[in-house]
């Protein structure tokens, strides 16, 4: 059994049974069984016998639970790992990064305590996923879309809080955030923006409040435990239409981008637009399901896997006549731009009927489903999400040079996925493989991995999201003024949870117990 | 072994479980458990991930969706939904209770030849 850094056996002991003091014998996991199912199963790690393995979970109801597990966790200094559904797999899944944490696993508090069809939001807990919301809204029969990402089972909270994407009008998840409860380390509760107000009714219509914006403080967070959140919603739109735009040729990302920049930015494509190059078919040697190149975009070497060429999702709503006309403008700037686009499109209009929706549309139109299925997309390897200019000559400039670096490990980069969720910025991935058994395989990714890393930060690629094994190398990044946004983060760590006990490491933030030889 | 230590250490919930509901009403539980946590998934219709997947696993020779299968044991339904299997996580007893996976194998061997 695992215990955690620090503690004796005893000392644990007596901190689980205090733990089931405060939920309930039922809630707190010790045995192997329990505890292999807060491991993630595509962890890059576990081949190199480095997986941070949890000595405990335990499971409160209820925000007084989680101020009782705090509580605990403050008088043992035990380090815990917060998880909602647990299922940022790619990411890093319920993993912890420092050995022996307890997974402070919150999916029982899963009440949906307000639908407002009238104001479009939402009030939710932690454990309630992007089904359950959508699939309540269908029950109750209102005419709202929530927005997230493909699987069904994430979190509504953690896939925002986290800075995740969707893939409809409200994609850029943090965005929609609106009014947060906060359960502090220190064990305190506190309200953001209009929930500050006691008497208020418009926690959820109006995000700031008076004063400084701290929800960004609790985005992406180690700072406390989010218990409550308000996220808008979309009123159903009249008409909706599902497109994707495909390019002949590699060379033509660069005029599709600059096509999509101005395109986005002025909301005439209103959806989080993404991008991804047509390679994938099945190659011999590679590494993705059948042999095909991940969605990391990194090949073996040799010859190009697949055809050529990129394509593009895009998503417009409101009513028929402003859906036709932001689409057949769409058209016009790619066929003015490019030779032999393609264009794919269905328009749908209300009432909708999601059996009957092509599968990108769902994907737009933020039903849930399991698309996009992360496992399948980079299990057991790493990716980067690097934020590059938005500009097409800049990104091939990111690809050529990303290309050239990786040849030296003998693979080849083709391009990744790119994120328009954010409408003025650029994310682009870059992802190895990994191996669930191969020690050395994995070895020589995370060489890889790691330089690629260092070559990011000297070309100025920050990285918008970080998995779990790579968060202090994401981090590294962010180096202005002796790195001060750090040293920032860090006093703030301090402050707030003053015996370093929620996520340690978390986006390479340490607590000051635990920074002395960390990078 | 890990199926038989699963199977040992819940044979009393299964009891209880049995016990407390008649058969009919487990079947009828396990439905609403399937629907809310499993048919996203494994149901029918259009793009459900699982049921892809094993379409192409089984290649016709059982259905797809798993609710019309008639062969899956107790014990191999509660490995797949607590262990982890290649393209399915492993789901933890605060996302499905123990209560609630009876009632699901329940539902799910409702049919099966005896």
């Amino acid at each position: 059994m695992t215990i955690p850094p620090g503690l004796s056996q005893s000392q644990f002991d007596d901190a689980l049974d205090e733990f089931r003091g405060v939920v309930g014998n039922d809630w707190v996991f010790t045995i192997e069984e329990h505890i292999e199912m807060y491991r993630d199963t595509s962890s890059p790690l576990a081949a190199l016998g480095e997986q941070a393995i949890p000595s405990a979970a335990v499971a409160p109801e209820n925000v007084e639970g989680v101020q009782g597990v705090l509580r605990v966790c403050n008088d043992y200094r035990i380090p815990i790992w917060i998880i909602s559904t647990g299922k940022n797999y790619s990411y890093g899944g319920p993993d912890a990064i420092v050995n022996g944490s307890v997974i402070l696993d919150l999916k029982r508090m899963n009440r949906i305590l307000e639908i407002n069809e009238e104001q479009a939001y939402a009030l939710v807990e932690p454990g309630v996923s992007q089904y359950d919301l959508w699939i309540e809204i269908q029950r109750r029969g209102m005419k709202l879309w929530i927005d997230g990402p493909s699987p069904a089972y994430s979190s509504i909270i953690a896939n925002t809080i986290e800075r995740g994407v969707g893939y409809g009008p409200l994609g850029e998840r943090l965005n929609a955030q609106c009014g947060m409860e906060v359960v502090l380390a220190t064990g305190e509760v506190v309200r953001t923006g209009m929930g500050a107000v006691a008497n208020s009714e418009t926690w959820q219509q109006y995000k700031y409040g008076l004063g400084p914006y701290v929800d960004g403080l609790f985005s992406q967070t180690s700072l406390g435990v989010v218990t409550k959140m308000g996220i808008w919603l979309y009123p159903e739109p009249p008409a909706f239409r599902s497109a994707e735009v495909y390019v002949p040729n590699h060379e033509d990302i660069v005029p599709m981008l600059d096509v999509l920049r101005p395109l986005r930015i002025s909301n005439v494509i209103p959806n989080s637009a993404s991008a991804s190059t047509n390679r994938g078919g099945p190659v011999e040697g590679g590494f993705g399901p059948g042999g095909g190149m991940p969605p990391g975009g990194m090949a073996p070497g040799g010859p190009p896997p697949g055809p050529p060429g990129w394509r593009c999702r895009l998503g417009y709503y409101g009513y028929e006549r402003v859906v036709d006309t932001n689409w057949e403008q769409t058209q016009d700037e790619f066929a003015s731009a490019i030779d032999n686009c393609q264009f794919v499109s269905e328009r749908y209009t209300a009432p909708y009927n999601p059996d009957e929706m092509l599968s990108e549309a769902k994907l737009a139109a933020g039903i849930p489903s399991f698309q996009e299925i992360p496992l399948w997309n980079h299990g057991n390897g790493w990716a980067a999400s690097m934020i590059v200019p938005f500009s097409g000559r800049k990104y091939w400039e990111f690809l050529e040079t990303v290309d050239a670096f990786s040849r030296q490990f003998g693979r080849r980069y083709f391009g990744g996925p790119l994120h328009m969720h954010s409408p003025h910025g650029l994310i682009a991935l870059a992802g190895v493989p990994g191996s669930a058994t191969d020690r050395d395989f994995n070895e020589r990714s995370r060489e890889q991995i790691v330089q690629l890393h260092q070559l990011a930060r000297e070309n100025g690629w920050g990285e918008y999201r970080a998995p779990l094994s790579m968060m202090s190398e994401a981090m590294a990044a962010y180096d202005w003024n002796d790195a001060a946004l750090l040293r920032f983060n860090e006093r703030i760590k301090d402050a707030l949870d003053p015996n370093g006990i929620i996520a340690p490491g978390k986006n390479g933030i340490w607590p000051a117990r635990m920074r002395e030889g960390q990078a | 072994m890990r199926i038989l230590s699963w199977l040992s250490g819940f044979a009393a919930v299964v009891v209880v479980v049995s016990a407390a509901l008649g058969q009919d009403d487990l079947v009828a539980q396990g439905r609403e458990v399937y629907l809310a946590r499993c048919e996203y998934c494994h149901g029918s219709g259009p793009q459900k991930g699982g049921t892809m997947t094993l379409q192409l696993r089984y290649q016709g020779a059982v259905p797809g969706v798993l609710a019309e299968r008639t062969n899956l044991t107790p014990e191999y339904i509660r490995a797949v939904v607590r262990t982890a299997t290649p393209g399915m996580t492993p789901i933890r007893i605060t996302e499905v209770s123990e209560q609630d996976l009876e009632a699901v194998i329940a539902y799910l061997t409702r049919h099966n030849e005896p």
